[in-house]
């Protein structure tokens, strides 16, 4: 066998997978404080002792069964890619449920290493694991580590390859007659029609005779009427002879056996002080206090990437590209008009007046990353789960939507923890109403041109007007959600089951790399995409031959002068705003790119002319179209992947179309009306 | 049944009745499969002890302490499990 020795990160959602991951591969995958930060599968490569190792990290799952979709990839994984090493990581600080998933992993006929992370929580708890008599009554070895502090990697990565050339006993829990027997006979039987090997049919006889839907679809047990039957007597047997369902009777033995691990090999000090989460609990989702609190921290969030990240960092920027685009345009006054021409439009003009936004970005992903590293995130859900079911919506949703608020693809992806259907379509749809980062660009220079320099009571004015963007979104995504809820999807039902991880404090480490990762996706963007974009609206731009480039006679000209009626009523009837927006379904960076390709003169930054294309009335009805109008091309792109239909793809575009040119519509008719 | 006593003269209530930072234990969960499979893989089964630490503002959901953690969990879905007040 040629193939690298392969390990696989499994365990219950945040208990630091991803975080060791990163650590053992030298990744920056994403770690935050909540459960199901993680949605999709992660490779990465471990070096030990001059050997490559594979890593895998996976969705976190409570058991070996799958009620949702992040849960069904990593549970899929171990039965179908059959990893050489099963690492199973283990919260220590809350061993005890943790163990649930470590059983049904031991139970298969493959390695498995138990890691004890979180270590440091654990002894700061007062819990003492005692590890050998552990790896003794679990037949498995078992390695503490702290991923925060780089403890105990090494040793790990050296414990999963020494199991290469071992072999393992599978634990053989003690189900009690007759289950044992019943389980042996239907492992049996899988093995023999060929439905599994020798190395996971224990763990799916099991599985069968608990009735978990995963199973029976990763069997296909309606395709097998002789095993059905098998399992279906089984069944039968073990509720009269034990008088419970199998379901029931099986879990109620296996927190049994971990009953009698935590009393053999955990000891724990009863601890009276109240720790930190309880003291922040009591004000963050205080009965009064949290949901005002909850909107006021997100209010700051955009006032301050406003105020400090653009208005005071980003005028440091945008001062430093004009003087860069005066010095090139010096510099380029006898190259040749084309070339001039690319370079101080489309190039400075256009790329250019989106990297102005750089501070801007990395302001708010800082903030919001703050949010998801202490745990607020999960609190999140909590607070706003009584409003959002008013409405038909899932508290999970909101985490959704403030993940949107960074990326509506990486919004969308999430709602992958979203046990229902129901939950997991409407959260779909509704995400791309939710302001994202690439909006902000547009927000932030009209909001800085038309509403710069004003203040409303301590408040810049353009933060106000971002803001309200944003409360528009979600006012947008709640109204489609309820829509949604008592049409499309009225049938099917939710609940809401979530774990509240601790309050953990962020280290700045953390912070700092999750900004980076995001500002420097916005900077790779800017340079491939958007300048992609422009470059190829540029080129219809100084077609055909002989007319001034970017004027109303160039085919970009033309093709906008044909759609710009359609946005008469909205107050932004320009043919550069028609060009403008066809673009920004690309991606929403481009509008500002767009803009300043055909309004900037090079020298002249964006922002000072502007003013002259635009009434503060119409720059607003022009952001809540950008807000509104459609989702991007990745957006469009991840909602036919993940409701596996075109149709739907289609619909949210289609739909989006209308409410954002109807609204647009209805502002600036209404200001005009009111006189504004 | 709510207010019905067993055995040990503990009273029996639901989940949802249980009153702040009050102990209690599981006595029988009585939902549709897929939610109490859900709570069975996240250890809160029969004879499982809890204590209920709060709820979000609006009363709902609660928050429950069990097995060492926190669980959020709407009032609706609680009232379907039976508890003993200890
Ligand atoms: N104190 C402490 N915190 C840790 C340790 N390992 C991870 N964390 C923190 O625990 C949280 C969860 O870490 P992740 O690595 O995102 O967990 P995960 O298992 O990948 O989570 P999901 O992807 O949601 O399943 C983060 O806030 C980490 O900083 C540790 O050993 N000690
Ligand atoms: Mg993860």
């Amino acid at each position: 066998m040629n193939r690298e020795f392969t390990i696989a990160l499994v365990g219950n959602p945040n208990c630091g997978k991803t975080s060791l991951f990163n650590i053992m591969t030298g990744s920056r995958q994403h770690v935050g404080n909540w459960p199901g930060v993680t949605v999709e599968r992660k490779e990465g490569i471990a070096k030990y002792n001059g050997r490559n190792i594979k890593v895998i990290d996976l969705p976190g799952t409570y058991s070996f069964s799958a009620s949702s979709e992040d849960e069904l990839i990593a549970v899929r994984y171990i039965l179908q890619d059959k990893p050489d090493v099963v690492v199973n990581v283990i919260d220590s600080g809350n061993i005890e449920r943790n163990l649930y998933l470590a059983l049904q992993l031991l139970e298969m006929n493959s390695q498995v290493v138990l890691v004890l992370n979180m270590f440091d929580e654990a002894e700061k708890k007062h819990i003492k694991i005692d590890q050998a008599k552990l790896a003794k009554l679990l037949g498995a070895p078992v390695v503490a580590t702290i991923a925060t502090r780089n403890y105990g990697i090494q040793e790990l990565l050296a414990t999963a390859l020494k199991q290469e050339k071992q072999h393992r006993e599978p634990l053989k829990l003690d189900y009690g007659t007759p289950a044992n027997q019943v389980i042996a006979e239907i492992a049996k039987e899988l093995e023999e029609t060929g439905l599994a090997t020798a190395q996971d049919s224990r763990l799916l006889a099991v599985k069968l005779l608990e009735n978990d839907q995963f199973a029976r679809d990763y069997v296909q047990l309606e395709k097998f009427p002789a095993l059905q039957e098998t399992v279906k007597r089984a069944s039968q047997k073990i509720r009269t002879e034990a008088g419970f369902d199998p379901e029931i009777y099986l879990a109620d033995k296996r927190y049994e056996f971990i009953s009698m691990l935590v009393r053999e090999c955990v000891q724990r000090e009863a601890t009276q002080s109240q720790d930190l989460t309880e003291r922040l609990d009591k004000v963050l989702t205080h009965k009064w206090l949290g949901i005002p609190l909850f909107f006021i921290i997100m209010f700051l969030i955009y006032q301050i990437t406003m105020g400090f990240g653009n208005d005071f960092l980003g005028s440091y920027v945008e001062n430093a590209f004009a003087l860069l685009g005066e010095y090139i345009s010096g510099l380029m006054a006898n190259s040749p008009e084309l070339l001039r021409s690319f370079v101080i439009d489309a190039v400075i003009g256009g790329v250019g007046s989106v990297l102005v936004f750089v501070p801007l970005m990395f302001t708010m992903y800082f903030l919001i990353s703050f949010l998801e590293d202490s745990g607020y995130m999960a609190r999140a859900a909590y607070l706003m789960d009584r409003l959002m079911s008013a409405v038909g919506l899932h508290g999970k949703t909101a985490v959704a939507m403030i993940v949107g608020s960074g990326c509506n693809v990486a919004g969308i992806m999430s709602t992958r923890t979203l046990d229902s259907k129901k939950d997991r379509m409407i959260g779909i749809l509704i995400s791309p109403f939710i302001s994202c980062s690439a909006r902000l660009p547009v927000y932030a220079l009209f909001a800085g041109v038309f509403f710069g320099g004003k203040k409303v009571g301590i408040f810049p004015a353009s933060g106000l007007v971002i803001f309200s963007l944003y409360l528009l979104g979600i006012i947008i995504a709640v109204t489609a959600g309820k829509l949604l809820s008592k049409t499309v999807f009225k049938q099917e039902k939710s609940y809401f089951i979530m774990e509240l991880p601790p309050y953990r404090i962020p280290t700045l480490k953390s912070l700092l790399i999750h900004m980076w990762e995001k500002t420097e996706s916005f900077v790779k963007k800017a340079g491939t995409i958007i300048f992609g974009i422009v470059a190829l609206i540029w080129a219809l731009s100084i077609f055909p031959v002989g007319v001034t480039p970017g004027s109303v006679e160039s085919i970009l000209g033309k093709l906008g002068t044909i759609l710009a009626p359609i946005f008469s009523p909205a107050g932004f009837g320009t043919w550069e705003s028609a060009v403008a927006l066809i673009v920004g379904v690309g991606a929403k960076e481009a509008i500002v790119a767009t803009f300043g390709m055909v309004y900037g003169t090079g020298e002249e930054m964006l922002s000072n002319v502007l003013g002259q294309y635009f009434t503060p009335l119409s720059a607003y009805a022009f952001m809540v179209m950008t807000l509104l109008y459609s989702p991007c091309a990745a957006t469009i792109g991840i909602i036919k992947k993940e409701t596996n239909s075109l149709k739907w793809a289609f619909f949210s575009v289609a739909y989006s179309l209308v409410i954002g040119w109807g609204m647009a519509v209805l502002v600036y008719q209404l200001g005009t009306f009111l006189g504004l | 049944m709510d207010t019905a006593n067993n055995k040990s003269g503990n009273k029996y209530l639901s989940l949802d009745k249980v009153p702040m930072n009050a102990n209690g234990r599981i006595v029988n969960i009585n939902m549709d499969h897929l939610m109490r499979k859900k709570l069975t893989d996240m250890g809160l089964v029969r004879g499982t002890e809890f204590t209920v630490k709060g709820q979000a503002p609006l009363g709902d959901p609660i928050k429950i302490n069990l097995r060492g953690y926190d669980l959020a969990i709407r009032k609706n879905d609680a009232k379907q499990i039976l508890v003993e007040q200890i």
